[in-house]
């Protein structure tokens, strides 16, 4: 278990240790556990939400939402940032659009799309307005730093383009695409949950912490957002490992390659 | 069937590279083409590959497709191994197995038997170059074109590669147009060797 044994991994849980240190003391210091509950209070609370089929009933809404929103902004990214990344004209044409997305205050689309659109559309709407300029640009800055001398190769001998999207251009735009993916749904989880507080969707996260908050159960609304680290970081884990996996991650082979010509120089 | 260059026409804003060119390359042989930088050797070498087109004239047959082109770099891609690079270009009806078997026998002809599993990052530039040869005849193309494929190596390295790519070559009988400004590999490896200047504002070959 190299992750408890490393270098790196011991410093990252001395790290959690200090925190849940300064946790308990702040706790017992306060002595007010509708203030600052215990780690024990919180793990109770954990516990519950685990064993509880109610609990997975709400994740797994909302999870469908974030999932179902991340591939829609995904297939929206591809189908309008391959065209940008070409096309500098065609980018030019999007930008406005994608500035005003982008800088858009999400309280203020959360209340415009609680005006437009029922509770359960809200969170998907307000999501993807949060994760597709960041998907949109990982896109465009991945086919721009597309190797040219690599797409000269592919004209030269005629590879069919399906062959060219799936081994070459996909693979290309991975290391961009998987910054782009990580960023967009940790966003997207904090933006999901907020937006499913306000607009209280029937099976929901975000409800659920509203209801929490309301019985002033401190202790469950911290064990929601405990969860909710630890399956933002579960999927950022996955995505490397997916990478890896299909050899898309290059950049450890690349510093390797750096390091192995420096030391023939 | 000889590759036959009629009539034809090049041009460039402001420069003419070819005009009414006419030229015959010898089927089943290296042909060297030597001569200075910008006198249009690789807008040849595009031309006979299909990406560039003429103004006018024509070349027969049409070789759009059949081309395997090594280019000055190796450009592998970096994100498969050996083997898949190997394969890459290798005929989409082909299943997995005779693509793989087929992958085995080019790399170790190349002589690069071991590294199938191999990043291009982890090979040396001389291997590098094999790799990318190999992947060139994987594709069992009518017409081989080489963009001085071996002129960033030492001088060891391109003779292992002159010996290697004149084994491969000649064994197969394959049409090979081959840039280079090394005359003593052009010696070495040609059965033909064609000089290329500009004469009169533009490119002529003899």
């Amino acid at each position: 278990m190299t992750v408890f044994t490393s270098r790196a991994g011991k410093t990252y849980w001395t790290s959690v240790l200090v925190i849940l240190v300064i946790w308990e003391s702040v706790s017992r210091g306060v002595d007010q556990e509708i203030i600052i509950p215990s780690i024990f209070s919180v793990s109770k609370e954990l516990l519950r939400i685990l064993s509880g089929s109610s609990s997975w009933n709400v994740i797994f809404w909302t999870f469908a939402r974030i999932i179902f929103t991340f591939f829609l902004d995904l297939f929206l990214a591809l189908i309008i940032g391959i065209p940008a990344g070409i096309n500098s004209k065609f980018e030019q044409a999007v930008r406005p659009l994608e500035s005003a997305v982008r800088t858009v205050p999400t309280m203020g689309v959360i209340l415009l799309s609680l005006i437009w659109l029922d509770s359960e559309l809200t969170p998907i709407f307000v999501t993807s307005l949060i994760v597709f300029p960041i998907l949109y640009r990982s896109v465009v800055d991945g086919i721009r730093n597309i190797d040219k001398k690599l797409v000269d190769f592919h004209k030269v001998h005629q590879i069919h383009f399906r062959k060219q999207l799936k081994y070459f251009y996909i693979p290309s735009m991975f290391p961009f695409l998987k910054t782009g993916t990580i960023n967009s749904l940790g966003l997207g989880f904090k933006v999901m949950i907020t937006a499913e507080v306000l607009s209280q969707p029937e099976r929901a996260i975000g409800t659920i912490f509203q209801i929490e908050r309301a019985q002033l159960n401190t202790a469950a609304v911290i064990a929601w957002c405990v969860f909710m680290i630890a399956v933002s970081s579960l999927f950022e884990y996955l995505i490397q490992r997916f990478a890896r996996l299909k050899g898309y991650d290059t950049t450890e082979k690349r510093n390797e390659a750096v390091q192995t010509a420096a030391g023939k120089k | 069937m000889n590759l036959e260059i009629k009539n034809l026409t090049m041009t460039y804003p402001g420069i003419t590279v070819f005009k009414n060119l006419d030229f015959s390359f010898d089927e089943g042989k290296i042909t060297c083409l030597l001569g200075p930088s910008g006198c249009g050797k690789t807008t040849l070498l595009n031309l006979l590959a299909g990406t560039v087109k003429p103004d006018s004239g024509s070349i027969t047959p049409d070789t759009t497709g059949k081309v395997a082109f090594l280019f000055q770099e190796s450009r592998l891609l970096p994100w498969m191994t050996v083997l898949g690079n190997v394969t890459y270009l290798m005929d989409r009806h082909m299943n997995e197995k005779e693509k793989k078997d087929m992958g085995n026998d080019l790399i170790r002809r190349v002589g690069l038997e071991g590294f199938e599993k191999s990043y291009p990052s982890e090979l040396s530039g001389g291997m590098e170059r094999r790799v990318s040869l190999a992947r060139a005849l994987g594709k069992n193309a009518s017409l081989f074109l080489m963009d001085e494929p071996f002129s960033s190596l030492d001088d060891s390295l391109k003779d292992r590669m002159t010996e290697l790519m004149k084994e491969l070559f000649s064994r197969d009988k394959k049409t090979v147009i081959h840039i280079t400004h090394d005359t003593r590999i052009a010696g070495e490896l040609a059965d033909r060797i064609v000089y290329m200047e500009r004469k009169n504002g533009r490119t002529v070959i003899r």
